[in-house]
């Protein structure tokens, strides 16, 4: 700003988004696609950090990239189609262009993970977050003592990203379990919501770390099971859901208590927040 | 830092002078309201400084009501040129005062800084005066504030019986008494004294008026821990949600974002930026030069709002009732949240409370809730 009568200053915006060509669009399940896009400049983000996705005069909505950080040049965003912006979003193909911003947030803390028993629990959509994570610690494999994954969907057709489950699940140090609320003809995997696989859990917990994310719903009793089977508060980070807008602790809405999920969040440790109002 | 003296022609005339080189907003007295209004020439004379703090705050002259905070197209976008004129403001209470350092802990802060109250701010002077008269809802003491100005001003005027002590308190005002150094005498062993007896015996009636609401436990206390639900819901009961309370607050800054197509846009700026000075706050204000959008359905725009907390909607996220899409979907939970947020929440960021006392959002209120009475309820522990 100069001492002139008239302020003049070509700024960094933070509200601007970025344009990024869209190279494909993956079908996952019956409600949920995946978009990639290849942002230019390349759009570095910590696994966990989300970014705002704006569909060009609609407006925004964020999703954190399901897609590895060590692979920034292919930024992948998984949409379940829920409202507006997620409608319009579905309908894009190769070649559109979206708007992004960020990324925003912390991210998981992966500097927390060294030799740690890492246990990934997912529901719906709520694995796409946790990809990101999974992603990077698969590139990362050595410096953690494990990796659990359990992930829950409604129904056979609606599990997420079942394209790689082979992949992941013949990775030395990862388990992969999966279940579904409701079997369907040919599924012979495990049925019941997804804390139904806490019955055996295998894990040594004082030497473990978990991350869920899912409806909100879900989060809950995730927790409560967790909390059951001896997990303490501390050891607990979920990926709260809350309306975030501007993404840098602005504009007001996604608080819990006095934390801002786009700023301090998205995945908040719980016993952070575990005494304020209205967390589930 | 310095002191002076300046008469009451002199004002006028400092004031007049400041309309020829900066867009000037004054506190005029316009049917037993005190409103800010953009001064000029014909209505300076009507610039009110002893009485009581102005009906609303002049936070949308920082923070507009609605403003452009993006322009973009489908295949890119250019830089961001944000041009603001030097503002002053006169008039400010330091319950304005406090809020607008509120505004700079959350626009100016952290890892972000928002570029569009960044500009205003830096090419704005506060002029802020002594309070010569309390309203009825006027609380700032209770909240650890003085009805006169102790931070946050550039230049304070103290009203005495004739003329003003004019004291400065940043470099910007040094500079502009020293532009306008003919208006400004040194003040009297005697002004000096009056200014004293003046502001204890303001503080001395606002905290005479607040005696009954004093609450039972410190503020923080109150909003620790469990809060009471039941009691909660008591005295919510007579909101309407209107929003009144979060406009009308100097303090209060959510926001709501929302693109459209830049067509559109085009129009509504030449509305919004048409408005003459006089008599309006210039709400419109775009935060970017208007001549940075182009015209076609290529170009989109992004603008802001002010939101509000008690609003039902302003939590709300896409998703349907099964997948809880309102983590505040009761009102009470929302009412609670704005309490919680100007009293606890607010206090834990930044180490204070985000209420400067003005008693605003009671005289907004079409329920009548009064914040120093929920304050107190809550404060009583349970019988």
């Amino acid at each position: 700003m100069t001492e002139t009568k008239t302020g003049t200053a070509a700024t960094e915006n933070p509200y601007r988004p970025q344009m990024a060509e869209v190279i494909e669009v993956i079908d996952e399940t019956p409600t949920i696609k995946t978009v990639v896009m290849a942002p230019k400049p390349v759009l570095l983000f910590r696994a966990g950090q989300f970014v705002q996705l704006t569909f060009p005069g609609m407006g925004e909505a964020p999703f954190t990239p399901s897609s590895s950080p060590y692979e920034p040049e292919r930024l992948e965003v998984t949409i379940l189609r829920t409202g507006r912006v997620t409608e319009a979003l579905h309908k894009v193909k190769a070649g559109d262009w979206l708007g992004v911003r960020g990324p925003f947030g912390k991210g998981y803390p992966v500097e927390k993970l060294g030799g740690k028993e890492v246990l990934v629990v997912g529901g719906g959509v709520g694995l796409a977050p946790l990809r990101a994570l999974i992603l990077a610690l698969f590139h990362d494999i050595d410096q953690i003592k494990r990796m659990l994954i359990l992930y829950g969907a409604r129904a056979p057709e609606e599990l997420l990203y079942r394209r790689l489950f082979d992949d992941w699940g013949k990775r030395k140090k990862v388990d992969l379990r999966i279940s579904v609320d409701r079997a369907a003809p040919g599924w012979t995997g495990h049925v019941g919501v997804v804390t139904t696989l806490f019955d055996n859990l295998d894990v040594d917990i004082p030497n473990a770390l978990a991350f869920s994310c899912g409806p909100e719903i879900m989060l809950k009793f995730v927790t409560l099971g967790l909390l059951e089977k001896g997990f303490k508060p501390e050891q607990i980070y979920l990926s709260m859901n809350r309306r975030m807008s501007c993404g840098i602790g602005k504009c007001g809405r996604c608080n819990i208590g006095p934390y801002y999920l786009c700023k301090d969040g998205p995945d908040m440790n719980y016993a952070k927040i575990m005494n304020y109002p209205n967390v589930f | 830092m310095s002191t002076y003296y300046v008469s009451e022609s002199g004002l006028r005339a400092f004031l007049e002078a400041l309309t020829n080189e900066a867009e000037v907003y004054g506190t005029v007295e316009r049917e037993e309201r005190l409103d800010y209004e953009g001064l000029d020439r014909d209505n300076i004379k009507l610039v009110t400084l002893n009485t009581v703090r102005s009906y609303a705050s002049p936070k949308a002259v920082l923070f507009p009501v609605t403003e452009r905070v993006a322009t973009y197209s489908r295949t890119g976008s250019g830089e961001t040129r944000i041009e603001e004129p030097t503002r002053v403001l006169v008039g400010m209470r330091q319950c304005d005062l406090a809020a607008i350092h509120m505004l700079d802990l959350v626009f100016l802060e952290g890892d972000y800084v928002d570029p569009f109250y960044k500009a205003r701010r830096d090419s704005t002077i506060l002029v802020s005066t002594d309070c010569r008269d309390a309203a009825e809802s006027c609380f700032c003491t209770l909240v650890g504030g003085k009805p006169y100005p102790t931070a946050y001003y550039d230049m304070n005027l103290s009203p005495l019986g004739e003329g003003c002590i004019a004291e400065t308190g940043s470099e910007k005002g040094e500079a502009l008494i020293r532009k306008h150094a003919d208006f400004f005498t040194t003040p009297t062993e005697e002004q000096l004294k009056e200014r004293e007896r003046n502001r204890e015996a303001i503080t001395k009636q606002v905290v005479e008026q607040n005696k009954e609401f004093e609450p039972e436990r410190s503020i923080q206390e109150v909003f620790e821990g469990e809060i009471d639900e039941k009691k909660l819901q008591k005295l919510a009961w007579d909101c309407v949600e209107c929003g009144a309370c979060t406009n009308i607050c100097p303090s209060c800054h959510c926001f709501l974002m929302f693109d459209r197509p830049a067509a559109a846009a085009v129009e509504s700026v030449k509305a919004e930026t048409g408005l003459p000075t006089r008599n309006t706050s210039r709400l419109g204000v775009p935060g970017e030069a208007p001549d940075s959008v182009r015209m076609g359905k290529e170009m989109y725009e992004r603008l802001r709002m002010w939101d509000s907390c008690v609003f039902g909607e302003y939590a709300r996220m896409a998703g349907v009732a099964g997948m809880k899409p309102n983590p505040r979907a009761e009102f009470r939970t929302r009412f609670a949240n704005r309490f919680l947020h100007k009293y606890l929440n607010f206090y834990r960021m930044f180490r204070q409370f985000q209420c400067s006392g003005c008693g605003r959002c009671f005289d907004a209120c079409s329920g009548g809730i009064d914040p120093r009475r929920v304050i107190k309820e809550m404060s009583k522990k349970d019988k």
